[in-house]
């Protein structure tokens, strides 16, 4: 219900104002309105009911955002699907989100012949065209009146288990997170957010936050510096999302240099720590404002954030910017290993609960219920609150890579690694990497005469490029503790 | 083997993948990392000197187009021409 009613608002208040925007196309608030009705009566003609799933495959465009509002409109699910994605991991999602139709680019349709649902829809082909501009069909289908905690979508996080899990979230959650962001970070109807990050991702939940205050939003299809830096300038964008990765890229661009970014006054970052060098680069070229944004797909997206005002001047940063506050309505604390509210000040797992927090996994309770403590959810990362409230990250307890903003679980990569016949046993640990934060390091005990090159060609077969090692290192044995669980301390020392 | 298709085996760190590549293959669909991409760009900046604008970008899509844009703009030969 909420981002029908979100619209419904700026379509009232700013008929006229764009939405979105992307290379192509932009869409009004009052376009967004009678487009995504047409194309939700489209798509309930075509067999598309309540409750059903539909798997979106694209890059970030107008169309994907204009099928995810139909689709709350309806009372279906969108299920976002990473384009990087290998057509097994793909096919696996589908198969467990048994999606009704896929609705994406046909180039992208096309990689992926055997994706399961019985009705496809190209977005950049005529029939979503004749969809959105009405063709006459459905019109007679009354819309349901989509109750709030129905779900809206299901969003995909990389697992331990190396199977993306479905993080099942509902039309409540979104209005959580929005009005939270609302109160906190005060987004409103003036701004202009250029979005970096991919909306297949849990990180697209910030661009909502953005339109519930009526902003615009600019769609970028792949994040390239110099794409971004004419965005900036030709739409005179007050404020960028994106990963501190695709901001070191943004600054090492020839384009920066001249390019006009007086517009900007906010640069919002997550996803992955920010490194000091990086900060201090940034602010002294950019002289705007910096917000950090600290989130989980599995609350609801973003519930901690630093704003401009609480940002510390570079050189008072020792080693990490702390993560900030959490917003209004979430709330956050700090577990240690018993599960018991920590002192103020040590040391333990940040757990959250709140409106935002997600159904659960989809049709996985046992996983559900594993990330689940006394109420509060588990985010994996340990931290404290230091003495004014804000929360520090100070290390995860999973065994997680963060890639450029996307996690990647070696055990996902460990078993790919397993599955070539000269394999014996591999290990995967995250290496520190300059542009990427960290990248993937394969550990590989094979036959003889097997070379890496072999690996990560066999690798490549299986993964999406940012689970694929940097690289394969060959050793003896994998170092294990007498449970068989790999010492990956060890590696890494 | 030409300057760009040299900068990408440096930036994979992977050659099989650099080195399998056809010249007229759209790189973004050739199953190199997207981020590899954006840092093969920067690289060209770097070591050529010369700006890559947006515009540009839109009509590098294959290793053919970049190793013509980097001869062009340098006033290098184009590797295996004339």
């Amino acid at each position: 219900m909420w981002l029908t009613q979100l619209m419904e608002r700026n379509r009232q208040c700013f008929p006229d104002r764009a939405a979105f925007i992307d290379e192509r196309r932009s869409v009004t608030w009052a376009g967004l309105h009678d487009r995504t009705a047409r194309l939700a009566h489209g798509f309930a003609a075509r067999g598309v009911r309540p409750g059903d799933r539909v798997a979106v495959l694209s890059l970030d465009r107008v169309e994907v955002l204009e099928t995810y509002f139909a689709l709350a409109r309806l009372g279906a699910l969108f299920v976002p699907l990473n384009h990087s994605l290998t057509p097994d991991e793909v096919t696996g999602i589908a198969e467990r989100t048994e999606p009704a139709a896929v609705v994406g680019e046909a180039e992208l349709l096309a990689r992926h012949p055997d994706l399961p649902a019985r009705l496809r829809i190209a977005l950049d082909g005529e029939e979503f065209a004749a969809l959105a501009q009405g063709d006459g069909e459905g019109t007679e289908v009354e819309l349901p009146d989509v109750a709030d905690d129905a779900p809206a979508a299901i969003l995909h996080t990389s697992a331990t288990t190396g199977r993306a899990k479905g993080v099942t979230v509902d039309h409540a959650s979104f209005r959580a997170i929005a009005l939270g962001w609302l109160a906190s970070a005060r987004p409103a109807d003036d701004m202009v957010l250029l979005n970096c990050c991919p909306l297949y991702h849990g990180s697209m939940v910030v661009s909502l936050t953005y339109m519930a205050a009526g902003a615009t939003v600019v769609l970028l299809p792949g994040f390239k510096p110099q794409t971004a830096l004419a965005a900036i300038e030709e739409h005179r964008a007050t404020h960028i999302w994106l990963v501190p990765q695709m901001l070191r890229f943004l600054l090492q661009a020839k384009a920066a240099e001249t390019a006009d970014l007086s517009s900007l006054r906010e640069v919002l970052y997550g996803a992955a720590p920010m490194p000091v060098d990086l900060y201090a680069t940034a602010v002294s070229r950019l002289g705007c404002g910096f917000r950090q944004v600290y989130g989980m797909t599995e609350v609801g997206g973003p519930f901690v954030t630093l704003g401009p005002e609480e940002h510390p001047a570079p050189d008072a940063v020792a080693e990490r910017l702390p993560s900030g506050r959490v917003i209004a309505g979430m709330s956050v604390r700090v577990l240690d290993t018993e599960g018991c509210a920590a002192e103020r000040g040590a040391i333990g797992e940040i757990c959250v609960r709140g409106p935002g927090v997600m159904r659960g996994y989809w049709r996985d309770e046992q996983a559900t219920a594993e990330i689940t403590v006394n109420g509060w959810t588990r985010t994996g990362d340990l931290g404290f609150l230091d003495a004014e409230g804000r929360i520090h990250l100070v290390d995860r307890s999973k065994d997680l890579i963060i890639r450029a903003g996307l996690n990647v679980y070696p055990t996902e990569i460990e078993q790919a690694l397993r599955a070539h016949p000269a394999v014996r046993d591999a290990a995967v640990v995250g290496i520190p990497d300059d542009d990427y934060g960290e990248v993937p390091l394969a550990y590989v005990v094979a036959d003889e005469g097997t070379s890496a090159a072999e690996l990560l060609r066999h690798a490549a077969g299986q993964l999406a490029p940012y689970k694929r090692p940097r690289r394969v290192e060959f050793i003896d044995q994998v170092p294990r503790n007498p449970a068989g669980k790999i010492l990956k301390k060890l590696l890494r020392a | 083997m030409g300057t760009v298709r040299e900068m990408l085996v440096e930036l994979t760190g992977t050659p099989e993948f650099a080195e399998g590549v056809e010249d007229n293959t759209d790189l973004s669909a050739s199953g190199i990392d997207s981020g590899d991409l954006v840092r093969l760009v920067l690289l060209i900046e770097q070591r050529t000197g010369v700006e890559v604008t947006a515009e540009d970008m839109e009509g590098l899509i294959t290793l053919a187009d970049y190793e013509r844009f980097v001869a062009e703009r340098t006033g290098a030969a184009q590797p295996g021409g004339a």
